[in-house]
């Protein structure tokens, strides 16, 4: 070990690579130790850590960086824990949930997040996301049956409306998407060239949709469901006492589904409240902030969302079920 | 002017650093004398909110009926006449800090109570009522008090099982259902930690990827103040995160029993239970979805910003952010999963005699 640039130690370490293209050769690298110690990949003999490998075009190494611990392997353990887990609870179903979360990550790790950073409106990419994700999500749960059509239509309707309240809000808000963490750097990304300009703003809106999603196919599937059973219950109902209904019956869904989002967003906010605090900001100071009002709004919109969605699946579901006796009442 | 070279400044140092936690070329904490918390900090000034009129071409600050002429501090706001604004007073002259977001909150929150409300009149009101309780316990207790030293973690599941309880006695009110919900949401709260818990020791991630979470650890260690390890403080924030979705599943399970058994007063134990397994296993299929969504679009913006480090699956797969991405998720709804059967059990427990 090696004391260098005032508060920094350096050690020499020596690995053996166990994977990739260079998998058997053993390396050299620098661990560069912080006086504090939470930024620190902190090495004994033995242990496994992350490697960066730089390689010219002939495939010759140009340089090895400790990237930190190394994660891969025990998260394939927890990812199988998992699946265990769920297998335990609800039996069968679960090889269906799995395969829709697989889908769903794949299709946002592959899709949606490539066709942002090529420039593509945030909020059309959202909204197809959405299409392709619920989609597929009720195909895998629900089956191909009227009520996936009429839960994906319900889904897809409170998605349009709630990107037009989006953009009422965080207009009048002010709201330019500058401010939320992470944006300065995609801006610096593409000052530098290296991506298409993005719209801060609506990608601000897109995800407000992109959260509320889960929870609106959610709801619109157990609207969705009961309007379906009601029908086959007592078809000589109309599509407006059907819909009416079905609302009534999401209401009691709301009630019990209006704390999940915003714990997520308050969670997630809890260091930044704290900092806020230490620093002794007054409160008409840190409301004001663009990136706090920015959170705010997102998780009151993305709540919304779930409000629309029951009108909007009442709706479709009641016309699909009983559309074609439009208007004739028992 | 000199906001302007703030920030322009600030950008360059953020995106020159790769700050993705673990092995760093550079210690984060250089870029925080620029953070705009510190610097409101660093200069204490009286704020004030009021309208922007113009005359004659000339914008002017009007706050309880006088008027200051206008100085823009800060190159985003853009005025045009009519809009409310932040500002400090400086000799005379209004220096314009940041528009006054507070009406279309305000706005927001009202539609949305109303919102509710017009869907589900009483029992809506009694769950935005707890919901707004929840929100001043955990702003305005739980956060004073772990700047007074208390433990972060272990007062945030103390502080989740107080908010479950006041919840879901709110939205379950008399009878079984309610204690039942209890149940199940404790058990939940304390798997949902534990989960969280194991998966951060073994995966050696500790939430330093987060700029919040690095901040307060800088501001922690400068100032000498706690919390003594900002770690802790991302677990917390898990543990709160998932108890949202672990209070909502429980309700939704104890209800549906506590109606099953109304319907058909003769079910016995063993059935009633089977039939919160299978309400159950509805839910979570269908909320397995809504954690994962709901963290992507929470933090949008940061996965788009770090995909542009990311070079390959074992670059994603190894990396901090993406472990602490992970880890609200994965605690979140393996605490959900666990819900089900303890609030099943409750159930059919204090619902049946045999």
């Amino acid at each position: 070990m090696e004391s260098s640039r005032g508060n920094t130690d350096i050690e020499e370490a020596e690995f053996l690579i166990l994977n990739g293209k260079f998998k058997g050769v053993r390396v050299q690298a620098k661990n560069y130790l912080w006086d504090d110690p939470a930024y620190n990949t902190i090495l004994e003999k033995g242990d496994k850590a992350a490697l960066r490998i730089d390689y010219d075009p002939d495939g010759e190494m140009e340089g090895v960086r400790i990237k930190g611990y190394s994660r891969g392997s025990e998260l394939k353990l927890f990812l199988a824990f998992f699946a265990l887990l769920l297998f335990a609870v609800i039996g069968r179903r679960a090889a269906a949930v799995l395969a829709a979360m697989a889908f769903n990550i794949f299709l946002f790790v592959g899709a949606f997040v490539p066709v942002l950073k090529n420039g593509f409106n945030p909020v059309a990419a959202v909204f197809l996301f959405s299409l392709l994700s619920a989609g597929t999500t009720l195909l895998l749960i629900t089956g191909a049956t009227k009520k996936t059509a009429a839960a994906a239509a319900g889904t897809a309707g409170s998605i349009v409306l709630a990107s037009l309240m989006a953009f009422v809000f965080l207009k009048a808000a002010h709201i330019s998407g500058f401010y939320f963490d992470g944006a300065r750097r995609i801006m610096a990304m593409s000052r530098a060239g290296n991506i298409a300009e993005i719209d801060f703003f609506l990608m601000a809106s897109a995800a407000i949709m992109l959260a509320a999603l889960g929870m609106a196919v959610d709801v619109s599937v157990g609207v969705a469901s009961f309007v379906n059973e009601l029908h086959a219950e007592r078809s000589d109902m109309s599509v407006i006492q059907l819909c009416l209904r079905g609302i009534s019956v999401g209401g009691d869904m709301l009630a019990t589904m209006i704390n999940s989002l915003i714990f997520v967003f308050a969670g997630a906010s809890l260091a930044l409240v704290l900092n806020a605090r230490v620093c002794g900001v007054p409160f008409l100071r840190f409301i004001n902030y663009e990136a706090v009002s920015g959170i705010i709004l997102q998780s009151l919109l993305a709540s919304f969302v779930l409000i629309l969605t029951i009108p909007a699946t009442s709706l479709t579901a009641a016309y699909l079920f009983a559309g074609h006796k439009k208007g004739r009442t028992p | 002017m000199l906001f302007k070279i703030r920030n322009i400044l600030f950008c360059v140092l953020v995106a020159a650093s790769s700050a993705f936690a673990d092995s760093w070329s550079e210690k984060p904490d250089i870029d925080f004398y620029a953070h705009p918390l510190v610097e409101d900090a660093e200069d204490p000034q009286e704020y004030r909110s009021g309208r922007i009129t113009m005359e004659n071409g000339v914008f002017a600050f009007a706050v309880s009926g006088k008027k200051y002429p206008v100085d823009i501090y800060n190159y985003r706001v853009k005025l045009s006449g009519g809009e409310r604004v932040l500002c400090v007073i400086e000799d005379g002259r209004a220096g314009v800090l940041d528009y006054d977001r507070r009406g279309p909150i305000a706005l927001l929150i009202f539609l949305f109570a109303t919102g509710v409300i017009a869907l589900k009149a009483a029992s809506g009101a009694r769950a935005l009522a707890a919901l707004s309780f929840a929100m001043f316990l955990v702003f305005g207790i739980y956060v004073p008090a772990i700047l007074k030293g208390a433990p972060p973690v272990a007062s945030a599941i103390l502080l989740c099982s107080v908010i479950a309880l006041v919840t879901l006695y709110a939205v379950g009110g008399r009878g079984a259902k309610a204690p039942a919900a209890f149940a199940g949401a404790l058990f939940g709260i304390l798997s949902a930690a534990l989960v969280a818990y194991v998966f951060l020791a073994v995966l050696k991630t500790r939430g330093f990827s987060d700029e919040q979470i690095q901040l307060l650890n800088y501001l922690a260690r400068a100032l000498k103040i706690p919390p003594s390890d900002a770690g802790s403080v991302f677990l917390a924030g898990i543990v709160i995160a998932a108890s949202g979705v672990i209070m909502d599943v429980a309700i939704t399970i104890s209800s549906s029993l506590s109606s099953i058994q109304s319907v058909n007063s003769a079910i016995t134990r063993k059935n009633l239970f089977r039939r919160g397994m299978n309400i159950g296993g509805d839910v979570i299929a269908s909320m397995s979805g809504s954690l994962l969504f709901a963290y992507a679009g929470g933090a949008l913006f940061l996965i788009v910003s770090r995909s542009f480090f990311t070079y390959s699956a074992s670059f994603l797969l190894n990396a901090e952010w993406f472990a602490a991405l992970i880890a609200g998720i994965f605690a979140g709804t393996c605490g959900m999963i666990l819900t089900v059967p303890v609030t099943a059990f409750a159930a059919a427990f204090l619902l049946t005699k045999q």
